[in-house]
Parts: C-alpha cells; structure tokens; sequence
C-alpha cells in the first residue's frame, strides 16, 4: 500500500473493533448460556451427536417408566399369589399347609364312618378352590395381571363348576377315537347306538372288545344253556352283531355298554379348545423395557429385544387332562377331590377304590402344585430381572446425561477465559482507535 | 538580448498565487468531504506558463523566463482495476452474504439446538419437534403397556402437539419465503432505481463535459451508484470515447452483466445493462413456460422442433403442458430518458428484451432468487435443465418440501399401520419400499392367502402380480390402478409391452382417435384383467380374486389426515398433517392388534403386536424419496434413517451450508475491506496529506505575494527612484 489514509485506516479499524466485539459477545453468549455451542451451525457434528444422545436418554426414560411399572405389576402378582404359594408349596421338604391338610385327612378318612373328615375336606377344598380364582383374578391398576393378553376382562370364570380361561374349559383334551383296524378306521353309530357308516357318534377309545372266540363260545354257550347270557356287542341297523378285525388279523366285537362316543363337532369342539389353551398358555405380550426392541426386515419383533409381559393364569394353575383322563389344572382337581369326598353318603364308608383315586388325586394335586410353585418362581426371577434391568436403565440415563453434557456444557474456566481475553482484546482496541486516529498532522499545524 | 515586459513579474506573481489559491481550496474540498461516502479526492494540474513562440531571429542570448503556473483542470485519482476487484468482491459479498440472512432465517425455524422446555418428560435443550416425535413414542409405550382409551388420548394428545409443531414450522417457512418475496421485489426495485440513475448520471455528465466540465462529483455519484449496484450482480463496467461530432469526444459509461453463468454457451450473462444514455430495467415474471434448449428458432416451431419442455423434462411444443419457473428475470431494451431506443445501436438488448439465463447473475439478488426456488434434491427434470446444479442448491423451498416429506412419511406409516394394510398374516409388517422392481413400488400382499407375488399399490390396490409370463418390470412401469380408464390403462400396457400380439389386440380394440370401441369394452377389459394376471388367479379357497380389493380391514382408519375435519389423507405436507377426524373424535383409536383370536371366539384385549410395530417405526430406517413427493424430481434417494434422524439430517444440511457460507463471507468481506482500504489508498482523503498540502499552497500562495512584493519594489525604484543621484 503506498498511502494510508484517514478514511482506509478507519475502515480497517471499524472492520476490525468489529470483528473484536462479535467475539466478545459470543464469549460472553458462552458464559450466559452455559453452552458450547447455541446453534446447529456452530458445531454441526457435535450437535447432531448430541441430539442422538439426548433421544436416547428421552427413550430410556420412557423404557425405564414401562420398566418400572411392569415390575409393580408383576410385584403386586407375585403378593397375590404369595399367599396360594405359602399354602402350596412344599419348602424345605415340609408340604404346605394345604397339602398336609389334604395328606392328613386322606389317611383319617379311610376309617371316617360318620363322614366328618370328608365334609371339613369337602369345605376346605371349596375355599381353596375359592381362594384360587380370587387370587388369580386380582387386578394391576385397571388390569387384570393373570389374564394373558386380555387384561380387561377377567381371567378365570367358574361356570357349573368348571372353570374357564377366558371362555375356554380348562379341562379341554382333544378326545383319543376307537381305532378299530390300526389304519384308523373310525366307528360311527347313529343315535340308537347302531353301527351306521352315516351315524354322527364317533365311537371313543376305550371301548371294551371282545374276541370272536369268547364272543361265538358265549353264543354257543347259550344254545346249550338258554339261561346264559350273550356280551351285549355293537350291533348294525339290522340287529346283526359287527364283528372287527384287528391289525394282526385277529376279530372282535364290541361291548356295546363300554362305548362312549362323541359327535365330530364336539371333537372340533374339544381340539379347537385344546389348541386355544395352548395358545394362551403360551401367549406373549412384548413391552419395551430397553432391551434394543426390535424387528427383523419382515417386520416382526425380534423376541430377545422386548420383554414378555404376559402373565397367563392356565400357566400357573395349570391345563388340560393327563393321560389318565384326569385334571392338571389346580382348580379342577380340587374340585374332583371334593366331589368325590362328596360322593360317598355321609355315613358310609369309602371304599378302597374311591380311597385310591383320592389319594392318587392328591398325587396329582402335589404335581400341579409343584408346576405353580415352578412358575412363581420364573415369576420372582423375572421380577427381579426387570428390578435389575431398571438399575441399569437409571444408570444408562445418567451416563447418557453425562456424555452430552461433556458434549454441550462448557468449562467455566476456559470460558470465563475466553471471555476475559475476548474483553481484553476489545478494550485494547478501544484504546488503539482513540490514542491512534485522534492525532494527526493537522493536531501539530500551528 | 530579448526584450523583458516591465509588468511581465506581476502575472507571474499573479498566476501563482491564483495557483495557491486554487490548491488551497482543492485541499478545503479533500477536507470537506473526507466523510463523504464515495468521494474521490482531487487535485489541481498545473503547467508552467510560457508565452510566445519560436522565433527565427531568436538570439542565441536570448533567454526565455516562463510567465508562471497555470492551473490546467482539477482531477480525480482512481485506479480502475481497483474498481474492477472492489466490484467483482462485492458481488460475492452480496451473494454470500443474502445467502447466509436467508439460511439464518430458515434456522430460526429448523434449528433447535438449546431449544426446548423442561417437562416431565424433557430437558432443557431436547429440541422441540424433535422431543415432540419421542414424546409421542414414549406414549405409545405407555398403551402399549396399557392398551386403553385413556392411553389412546394421551396419544392422540401428544400427536395433535406434533401435528401443531409441524404446521407451525411449516407456516413459518412458508412466511419466510413470502416476506422474501416481498424483499425481492423491493430489491428489484432498488436495483432499477439505481440503473436509471446511472443513466441519468451519465446523461448529466455527458452534457457537462460536453461544455467542459468534467462533472467529478457526479462520477463520484456514479461509482457510488456502480458499487451499490455490484453488491446485487456482478457486474462489468467499461469507459469508451464517444464521438460527439466536431472532433469532440466525450465520455462514455457502459454496465454489463459480468458474464457470471459457468456455462461457456451462454451470453445472455453479458447483457448490456446501461450504455451511455440508454438504460434498462429488470424485471420478474412468474410461471415462464420452460423452453426447450434443442429448440431450433429458425425453423417453425410443431412436433418435430418442440418449442418447450415439461416438468419431466421431456420437449413439447404445447405452452399448456409445459413445466414453467418462477422468478425468472429479463432486461428490458434500452432506451433513454425521453423512451426513445438507441440508433444503429449493436448491444444484444438494443432492440428486444433479453431473458436472463438460471445463472446469469450473481450478488445478492441472485443468493435471493436461489433462496426462494432452489428445491436440491428435489428439482424436476426441468428445473435440472434450466440449471444443471440445480440438485446441490438448496433453498427455502427444499427445506419445505424436506418437511413435507418428514410429514407425508410419518402420516403414511402410521395410518397404514392403524389401517393393517401393511400386515400379512403373521402380522409380519410390509414397509414400502423404494427402488424400481414391483416389490418395491407396490406393496407386496402376503395376507389373504394370495402368497408371494401379488402386489398393490400405495392406495393399497391390486396392482398385479409377478408373473414369470410377463416382465415383473413391465408390470411395475404400467403401474395400472383403480382409477385409471379403460383407455389409460391400455396406452399404459401399450407403452411398455414388448409383445406385438398384445400390440395388435390393443389396437383391435381402440378406434382411431385411441377412444376404447364401444362394442370392444369387454374385450379390452379382458386385456386389462389377463395383463395383470388376474384372470384365472384365485386364492387359497379358490375363489376369484378381486381387482378392487379393499386396504383397510373394518373398523380401522387413518389417525393422520391432511384437515382435522376430514380423513381425506392425500397430499399431507408439514403444514396441513393434522389428527384425522374419526381419530379426534374417537371413532378410530390406535389400533392395538389387527388379527382376531380363533376368529374371535377369544378375547385378547390388551394385546398389543401393532403398538410393538408402531414403536418400532419410530426407529425404522425409511427411504426419505423426493419423487413421494413430486413424482417428477430427479432423485430419489434424499436421505435414509429413522423419523428423527431425517429431522437431524436437515438441521446437520442448513448448519453445514451455514457454516460453509459464514467462512466464505468472512473471506470476501475481509477481502472486500482489504480491496476498499486499497482503494481509499489511492482515492481517498488522508488528512496528513492534506495538511502537508496546506502548508505546502500557503508557503506557496505566501511566496508568490512575496514575489510580487519584491517586483513591486522593484518597480518602485524603477520608475520612483532611478536617476535622481545627487538630488
């Protein structure tokens, strides 16, 4: 530059005290808003980082909030069921209270011939029963905590002494059907109990048979004895006895007083009711607790990012019927128990065939209450995984907290720093412009 | 010896201090307006005065004395290539700078780092829309966790806040754009005021130097005028002799655009804006019919020489169909002050108006033009033709339709999943997708037992199916839907089978205007149907399957529409989303799960698979296409991730374009005061020089009446006191 003039060193001054003053003011914004930076612009990557961060806090507060409440809910579940636990389960080798009732009174009921013992079990087990759908019909806020997927609508219903699962028999079992030739050659009889290929009764499994043999020596038998009576056998719409043969080849009647049938629809009926019961015994409900919740590219929740809320009552209490036709389901066998201590008049006496069938009920009972002292555990520990799970997600909430602040917050030091320099800065050039461009050579022009 | 003029001293004491004088008082002006903005210091030119000529008898003794100083004119210092970098800075200056205000100003909207208030939910600094979408996540949970009509109502709240905010933000981007219009066209203005002024200066000028006057402070005007109007255009500025008869040339001024456009082909960048005299104005027109740069003006324009293109790009010559830009600029012709056009005049605009090419201008008018029509990515073909970077500008009207986009994108996503479209029978969900096969535009329809292969379309109609008999690909350009005619979907299949028997069929069917035959409709409903493959297709019960097959399973709706008292759900955009009707007025609710227990024959009432899907999609990585919002755009990839991330994407592009324009400016304007600091080194007042000059014509003025002094005494003894020895 060859000259410097009045007005091109104001300008550069002016550019310049400018220049100085913006910084100033953005110092003094840093201090004023405790940020290190106040817009997108300043620092685009660390802004977007922090937004990132500040979701995720924003969301693992609301999973620790689900989290938090699905554990106040399985925690009111688990004081329900504490209470059938206690009676229940065996701990330490010692049966529950219940279970040395039942145990107890079994023993004294063999010889009971006024019938006492088996009115109190008769009474107890009808609170039990009682006790068992009151407790697994308790509520969480405005929802029933047993009830599966259906938390509006209460779970377990007791309708002529049968209890229902959200409107399916608990005791539903898919019927096994006569077999008669081995290639699963149904037996239809019609509605006057006759053989008929057009008959709607399907003929059940466990139909007595007799052998050909045994059949014709009876018939024979009666030709020469016109006293001897002839096996009631399963007769055509003709009167003529229907005679089987078996897969080995052997044949065979049968007796028509053990044949039990059902109709098809009540065996739709019954494997629809079975497959329902599997269902809801297995029926999931995922809640997002902070476990990465997820879908896969179809779309579908990947299971192991999501939680199972799902209590479902059947799990507990058990379903279906055992290979010996008999109950799993708690309620249901209690309930059999109690009919059949019901079922002997009230002086008489059981007879040991009754005894037994009580008593291997109660074997039963034991086992079902084993499967729900199971469960209540599974329970407890979920329970516990979800207090667990909430630790972590406060712990994660606070680091997340930390780690954008790291990001957004400034330093005191360096920032009252950065000011301090800044304002020395400008006031040096305050005092630059007014000890500098006051003089001039017309100041010593006399 | 010659001859010495008794009185000769006199003059030359007199022309000296005359000299002074005039100096002192150049000095007093410099002084004067050392504040003046523009002013360009003076001096005064001097030559010595020297009387007579040659003379053939001159002595060799003869000394000639010079008669003193004459002051010759006064002028100006300037250096034009000062003028030329000033000017050229100041343009990027003004660009950078109306860049940077608008980009600013769209920051004041989509900018919400430090925003936000605490709440139960929130922090200080958690954004605003942002915070709001996981606001509305965090209550989905909460029904997710509870499926119930309160749960619903917190949901529906929370949506109805983010509806609001997007609306908000929406309008403000859309005031925003409006008051920049509003600027624009108050800058237009100025701009033409300053065009007109500088013709009339020249004009003013033109006629003073015509007498011989050299007009300063009026150029001083001028450059003054020039500069302003270097900060809205680059701009050339040449100074040429102008023949004025006589022998006599004066002066002449000529503006014209700097040649700004990067395209070598295009010299519309070079139009004249003011030339001596005459002088043009710019103007602004709206909806300019795009012209089709193939366009052959000599030969007559038809089919065969389109003179326009549409918005897909493609050339046509009917105005109708043409796509047509907004904000397009043109010169007027020149003309004087009295309207009269110049004569025999050769400047491109001497005769007719020239429309400005895309990027024929710079400085900030051109920043403001961009700001209120640059859609980046989704440009159309169209505008890509009008400026081939059109993609990588991003103005006030990209940030809008981004937002349009984040709207539509969420608004879709969620009403098909409260509407179960998207679910197949393992309410596995079916996203849309974006690419080109079939699975990709249409969605693909996995429920109702229909398997693989079939899809529909985003209306949620049965587009066909991937039949290895017919190119999947086919299928996908015709895109048949429900609500195309008969004879729409023939030209479609017509267009892009490859089958000349299918060709033929069509044409059997069509009469010569291409309108379906009235006793051939069934025959090309059948070619419709068996092109689609719908004839003989049935599903797993064999029963037929139905073109029309309805979306939505009963009971279900959209909770996001385009008005709040409708479900209409087409053509949703940041400013209308709104919480649909049936969902305000809860007729419709989030829809927990779609898929009935054992036909029903279960309940299952808190059950909630699709809350599951609807938290998911908060996180869901989605295809962000700009052609979901204006089919003819270019790309169709704009951006990838979650709602969110999209939201974050656009504030981390403003802030980036920000960031890049703020440390451009900061050059150009440290360069700019540079270059004007350089200038006023040359042109500019500079009171030590002044004073110097002060001193400098007082010692002088002090000096020449020192001289006359002396000759007067001179004179004096002289006439006075010579030849009176003795007495």
């Amino acid at each position: 530059m060859i000259r410097a003039t009045t007005g091109g060193v104001l300008r550069s001054y002016r550019a310049n005290l400018m220049k100085s003053f913006i910084s100033q003011n953005n110092a003094m914004n840093t201090i004023l808003t405790q940020r290190t930076f106040n817009s997108y612009a300043e620092d685009p990557a660390s802004a977007a980082k922090a937004f990132r961060l500040r979701k995720s806090r924003m969301t693992v507060q609301s999973q620790y909030n689900i989290c938090t409440d699905t554990q106040k809910k399985y925690e009111t579940g688990i004081s329900c069921l504490q209470s059938i636990d206690n009676v229940l389960s065996t701990k330490n080798g010692v049966p529950g209270e219940y279970m040395r009732t039942l145990k107890g009174t079994t023993l004294s009921m063999l010889n009971d011939p006024e019938g006492d013992a088996r009115e109190q079990l008769a009474k107890v087990l009808d609170q039990m029963s009682e006790m068992l759908v009151q407790d697994m019909n308790q509520k969480y806020g405005d929802n029933f905590i047993f009830a599966g997927a259906d938390g509006h609508n209460v779970p377990f219903e007791v309708k002529d002494n049968k209890l229902y699962y959200r409107g399916v028999p608990v005791d539903a079992a898919v019927p096994e059907l006569f077999d008669s030739d081995g290639a699963g050659t149904q037996v239809k009889l019609n509605d006057n109990g006759e053989v008929d290929p057009t008959g709607k009764n399907i003929l059940l499994a466990g139909a007595t048979t007799i052998s050909k043999a045994d059949y014709d020596a009876a018939v024979n038998n009666q030709l020469n004895d016109p006293t001897a009576e002839v096996p009631n056998v399963l007769k055509d719409t003709a009167g003529a006895a229907v005679m089987y043969t078996d897969k080995d080849g052997n044949d065979y009647y049968i007796l028509a007083d053990s044949a039990e049938t059902m109709t098809q629809e009540e065996i739709d009926e019954a494997e629809e009711n079975v497959a329902k019961l599997e269902y809801l015994a297995n029926e999931k409900l995922f809640v997002d607790i902070g476990l990465g919740f997820q879908e896969n590219e179809d779309g579908k929740l990947i299971e192991s990012s999501a939680f199972n809320a799902a209590l479902n009552g059947i799990k507990f209490l058990g379903y279906g019927l055992d290979a010996d036709g008999d109950p799993k389901n708690l309620y249901s066998l209690v309930q059999k128990m109690k009919e059949i201590s019901e079922s002997v008049p009230e002086a008489g006496k059981w007879d040991k065939g009754t005894w037994e069938e009580f008593d291997n009920l109660v074997g039963k009972f034991e086992t079902a209450c084993s499967n729900f002292t199971t469960e209540f555990v599974n329970m407890d520990a979920s329970s516990t995984k979800l207090g667990t799970n909430a630790q972590l997600l406060e712990d994660n909430f606070y680091n997340l907290q930390e780690q954008y602040a790291e990001l957004e917050d400034i330093e005191p030091v360096e920032a009252i720093n950065n000011f301090l320099w800044a304002q020395y800065a400008y006031n040096a050039a305050l005092k630059v412009g007014n000890s500098v461009l006051s003089q001039s050579l017309m100041d010593y022009l006399n | 010896m010659g001859m010495i003029g008794t009185f000769d001293g006199f003059t030359t004491a007199r022309l000296g201090i005359y000299a002074a004088q005039h100096g002192l008082r150049v000095t007093g002006n410099n002084i004067s307006n050392i504040n003046t903005t523009g002013y360009t210091r003076q001096r005064i030119e001097q030559e010595s005065m020297k009387t007579g000529g040659a003379d053939m008898y001159r002595s060799p003794y003869d000394n000639h004395v010079g008669n003193g100083a004459l002051v010759t004119g006064i002028n100006q210092i300037r250096d034009p290539y000062l003028d030329i970098q000033f000017r050229t800075t100041n343009s990027k200056v003004g660009y950078t700078d109306a860049w940077l205000s608008g980009l600013n100003d769209i920051a004041k909207t989509l900018d919400e780092v430090g925003k936000g208030m605490v709440t139960n939910r929130t922090e200080e600094g958690d954004g605003i829309l942002y915070a709001q979408m996981l606001d509305m996540a965090d209550m989905l949970r909460q029904l997710m966790n509870n499926p119930c009509k309160d749960n619903d109502t917190l949901v529906r709240n929370s949506a109805e806040t983010l509806c609001q905010l997007f609306n908000s933000y929406g309008r403000n981007l859309e005031g925003l754009q409006k008051d920049l219009d509003a600027h624009f066209q108050t800058e237009l203005a100025s701009v033409n005021e300053i065009l007109t002024n500088i013709r009339n200066l020249n004009e003013t000028i033109r006629n003073a130097e015509i007498v011989g006057d050299r007009a300063l402070e009026l150029r001083d005007e001028r450059n003054r005028q020039l500069d302003s109007l270097s900060e809205y255009m680059h701009i050339k500025v040449e100074y040429v002799m102008e023949d004025i008869g006589g022998g006599k040339q004066v002066e002449k001024l000529i503006v014209s655009l700097g040649n700004a456009n990067p395209d070598p082909e295009s010299h519309t960048d070079e139009t004249v804006l003011v030339d001596g005299v005459y002088g043009s104005q710019i103007k602004c027109t709206n909806g300019v019919p795009l012209s089709n740069p193939d366009f052959d003006a000599t030969k007559t324009p038809g089919a065969d020489n389109p003179r326009f293109l549409k918005a897909d790009g493609t050339a046509t010559d009917d105005e109708k169909e043409a796509a047509t830009l907004d904000y397009v600029l043109s010169v007027t012709n020149l003309v004087d002050s009295k309207n009269v056009l110049p004569k025999n005049h050769n400047t491109v605009n001497a005769g007719r108006p020239i429309t400005l090419a895309d990027n024929d201008l710079y400085g900030s008018f051109q920043a403001m033009r961009e700001l209120l029509t640059e859609k980046g990515e989704f440009s159309t073909a169209a505008d890509v033709a009008a400026d081939p970077n059109a993609v990588s500008k991003r103005g006030i009207p990209y940030y809008q339709m981004s937002l349009d986009l984040l709207a539509r994108k969420f608004a879709e996503l969620y009403n098909s999943l409260n509407q179960g479209a998207m679910l197949d029978t393992d309410d596995n969900v079916i996203y849309t997708a974006v690419s080109g096969t079939p699975e990709d535009l249409g969605l693909k329809l996995m429920d109702k037992g229909f398997g693989e292969g079939y899809y529909v379309d985003e209306k949620g109609f049965f587009i066909g199916k991937s039949d290895p008999a017919h190119n999947p690909c086919l299928l996908t350009q015709a895109q048949i839907h429900k609500d195309d005619s008969l004879k729409t979907a023939l030209n479609k299949i017509s267009g892009v089978t490859t089958d000349p028997a299918l060709k033929d069929q069509i044409k059997a069917v069509l009469d010569s205007n291409g309108e379906v035959l009235s006793d051939k409709t069934e025959e090309a409903e059948k070619i419709v149907a068996d092109f689609l493959g719908l004839h003989g297709v049935t599903d797993s019960n064999g029963a037929q399957v139905e073109v029309n097959m309805p979306k939505y399973p009963e009971g279900t709706g959209p909770l996001f529409s385009n008005r709040n008292d409708g479900d209409n759900t087409e053509g949703i955009t940041a400013s209308n989303i709104s919480v649909s009707h049936s969902w305000s007025t809860g007729a419709v609710q989030v829809v927990p799960k779609f898929k009935e227990l054992f036909d029903g024959d279960v309940t299952d009432s808190t059950q909630n698979v699709n809350i599951d899907h609807m938290i998911s999609a908060i996180d869901k990585s989605l295809v962000y296409n700009p052609k979901d919002l204006d089919p003819n755009s270019v790309s169709s990839k704009l951006f990838e991730g979650s709602f969110n991330d999209m939201f974050n994407n656009m504030g981390g592009i403003l802030a980036n374009d920000q960031r890049t324009t703020n440390v451009d400016l900061n050059n150009n304007y440290t360069m700019l005061v540079q270059i004007d600091t350089s200038r006023d080194g040359v042109s500019g007042v500079d009171l030590n020089d002044e004073a110097m000059n002060i001193m400098q014509f007082q010692k002088a003025y002090s000096a020449a009446c020192r001289f006359m002094t002396a000759i007067d005494e001179v004179l004096e003894r002289l006439i006075n006191n010579t030849g009176i020895a003795g007495r």
